[in-house]
């Protein structure tokens, strides 16, 4: 990448001790030597199955969770919380969060200015009309109208929720948004209309995202990178084109092959067999061999490392 | 031959605070011995609430259903409740979205699948034990044995989904409702248990009723196709004809509006303004407020379903009258 990237993620670990059946104190490795950056005005995708440990990094990189180990930078400044959380407040204000769930985010209590205003609140230093008129600005930014104000978030359909969330997002004016499954509770008809709103806001605003989907098809629709994760790892990353076109890792292709299309004659290839593994007793090798058709005797014993393959497409494959 | 299931202008109200509202309005369907129907549509279309009706699973104080449901020439919906629970679980099966809530958390697999095999089959616990072991294994779930005595909690959504799809096989019914059965799994896990459901479907020539969102499913699994919008049927046709030339602009709308994942596209084609509240009247076509080709009669005239070519019909008359 030319420029200096927005956000940049070098080599993050995140381990939560759990119990285990029998309460023997474990290490859940979640997100395991992860490392990728973000450029301006740029969509980093990054897709995956439940546990792949997609979600966690998003939480990583808002500081809702402190890393193990490696580190996150937005512009350069030190953001993973091991640098002392002093100039956190200010920094974090520059990276905002959209979550999945419409329903669950907003508080059924809050009137919609209110929600949307709160981020305001908190920074403080409004005048009450520049308050009010912060909201409207907002709220026509996301598509609502301005009669949206006193109303209440059980008022809203599902995709006006999420605008509510997203204005939300925008109120301190971030460079870098966290979208975590922003569409997936939405409705097909909804989920169009949120992307290009997505699509639209980071023209206007130059806005950097890290869009988090289990969507592949919505993922493509959106992001101009992406980064495939599987039990805890980055397994490919690449421009997008490249890795729908050409996926280089067996995952990925799996992965692609599997999803229904939307034509009749097309025929499905047949599905990838068995499961995502326990996280919890990892394999010594390659994490996906179990699963993988193409697997070695070298994939079983050695884990591979990410490489460069070509110039900006990295993929941890022995065989790629 | 007639249907094995024949349902004729199905209504279903449910009471709410401010008094009934329609969930179903005039729905009718048709499946032949064998044949794989999907209905499709979003949230608050009915389709689901169509596929409960089929068992008549409502709660009867809050719900009325009129019309008729043919299952084998017997209207369920007039049934006594003594056939109606020969006929569920044994005739008819369903499997839903989420088989965790599915499944009780305090019983053993073995005794959930025997619970079936009990009641329908008059097996005894050893026999009961034995015939779900089987059924495990031609579910394809690893390891059988061991299994049969575990807990739901103990497997993973996949699994679970398939200990729901052994219930619901266990006394080999003619027809299987499947509701969203795969919407709550991972992609991979989902093509797994669509394999799993047409290979079944083929060796046990049951019917299926596949109930689903996903456009992708629908194209891959069934044959016929009713697309479904607030509360009506406003296309039905051959899986080809729908795909290749959808009819009804809301059918159109939805198939343009998939993000794509073989082609880059600059911005995704939507269809304006939200799905309606099922609480909500609306005069004339539900869909004209939303529709790009209403003329004023769709605001006034609620639209009939038109026969528009072979075994095709759609609530249109717009697109329908001009050849």
């Amino acid at each position: 990448m030319s420029a200096a990237p927005v956000i940049s993620a070098q080599d993050i670990v995140k381990i939560f001790p759990v119990r285990g059946d029998s309460g023997e104190k474990l290490l859940l490795r979640a997100v395991n030597r992860v490392s990728f950056d973000i450029g301006d005005g740029e969509t980093l995708g990054l897709v995956g199955e439940s546990g792949s440990g997609k979600s966690t990094i998003g939480r990583l990189l808002v500081g809702l969770i402190p890393v193990t180990s490696g580190s996150i930078t937005l512009f350069g400044e030190r953001i993973d919380g091991k640098e002392g959380e002093k100039h956190l407040s200010s920094v974090r204000r520059r990276i905002q969060f959209v979550f999945q769930d419409p329903y669950g985010s907003l508080n059924p209590r809050m009137r919609v200015d209110d929600c949307i205003a709160e981020p305001l609140d908190i920074a403080g230093g409004m005048t009450r009309k520049d308050r009010a008129d912060r909201i409207v600005e907002l709220l026509e930014t996301v598509g609502l109208p301005r009669s949206c104000v006193d109303r209440y978030p059980h008022e809203f359909s599902g995709g006006q929720r999420q605008r509510i969330g997203i204005a939300r997002a925008l109120a301190l004016q971030p460079e870098f948004i966290v979208c975590d499954e922003p569409v997936s509770a939405l409705d097909v008809s909804m989920q169009a209309q949120i992307v290009n709103l997505l699509l639209d806001l980071q023209d206007r605003f130059a806005l950097s995202y890290l869009f988090i989907a289990h969507d592949l098809a919505v993922v493509r629709s959106i992001a101009k990178r992406v980064a495939v994760m599987y039990a805890g790892s980055i397994v490919e990353q690449g421009p997008k084109g490249d890795i729908y076109r050409h996926p280089r890792h067996p995952y990925t292709r799996a992965l692609l092959d599997s999803v229904p299309r939307p034509d009749p004659e097309r025929e499905r290839k047949s599905a990838l067999a068995g499961e995502v593994p326990s996280i919890l007793s990892p394999s010594p090798g390659c994490t996906f061999s179990p699963r993988c058709p193409l697997a070695t005797e070298r994939c079983r014993i050695e884990p591979p490392m990410p490489r460069e393959v070509e110039p900006g497409r990295i993929v941890a494959c022995h065989l790629a | 031959m007639s249907n094995l299931l024949e349902i004729n202008n199905l209504t279903v109200q449910f009471r709410g605070e401010g008094g009934w509202f329609t969930a179903v309005d005039d729905v009718g369907l048709g499946l032949a011995e064998g044949e794989t129907l999907g209905i499709v549509g979003e949230s608050g279309s009915g389709k689901s609430v169509t596929a409960l009706s089929i068992l008549r699973l409502h709660t009867p104080s809050t719900t009325r259903a009129t019309g008729r449901i043919l299952y084998a020439d017997q209207d369920i919906l007039t049934m006594t409740p003594r056939r109606l629970r020969a006929i569920r679980g044994r005739e008819i099966a369903m499997i839903f979205q989420d088989p965790m809530s599915s499944l009780n958390p305090v019983l053993t697999i073995a005794d959930q699948i025997g619970e079936t095999l009990r009641i329908h089959q008059q097996l005894d616990a050893r026999a009961s034990r034995q015939r779900a072991i089987e059924l495990l294994d031609l579910v394809r779930i690893p390891d059988a044995r061991r299994r049969v005595d575990e807990y739901p909690h103990r497997l993973s959504g996949g699994m679970r989904q398939r200990v729901m799809i052994a219930i619901a096989i266990a006394c080999r019914p003619r027809l299987l409702i499947a509701d969203e059965p795969t919407t709550a799994l991972d992609v991979t896990i989902q093509a797994q248990i669509l394999d799993l459901l047409r290979d079944l479907q083929s060796s046990l020539g049951m019917s299926v009723v596949l109930i689903s969102h996903d456009m992708g499913v629908i194209a891959e699994f069934a044959r016929r196709v009713i697309v479904m919008y607030a509360g009506r049927v406003v296309e039905s046709s051959g899986v080809s004809d729908l795909f290749r030339k959808p009819l009804h602009p809301y059918t159109e709308g939805l198939l343009a509006a998939i993000p794509k994942l073989d082609i880059d596209v600059d911005r995704l084609p939507t269809i304006k303004g939200s799905i309606p509240d099922p609480a909500q009247i609306i005069a004339g076509c539900r869909y004209g407020p939303r529709c790009a080709i209403a003329v004023p009669q769709c605001r006034v005239e609620a639209p009939a379903l038109l026969p528009a070519g072979v075994s095709r019909f759609a609530r249109c008359p717009p697109r329908v009258a001009i050849p």
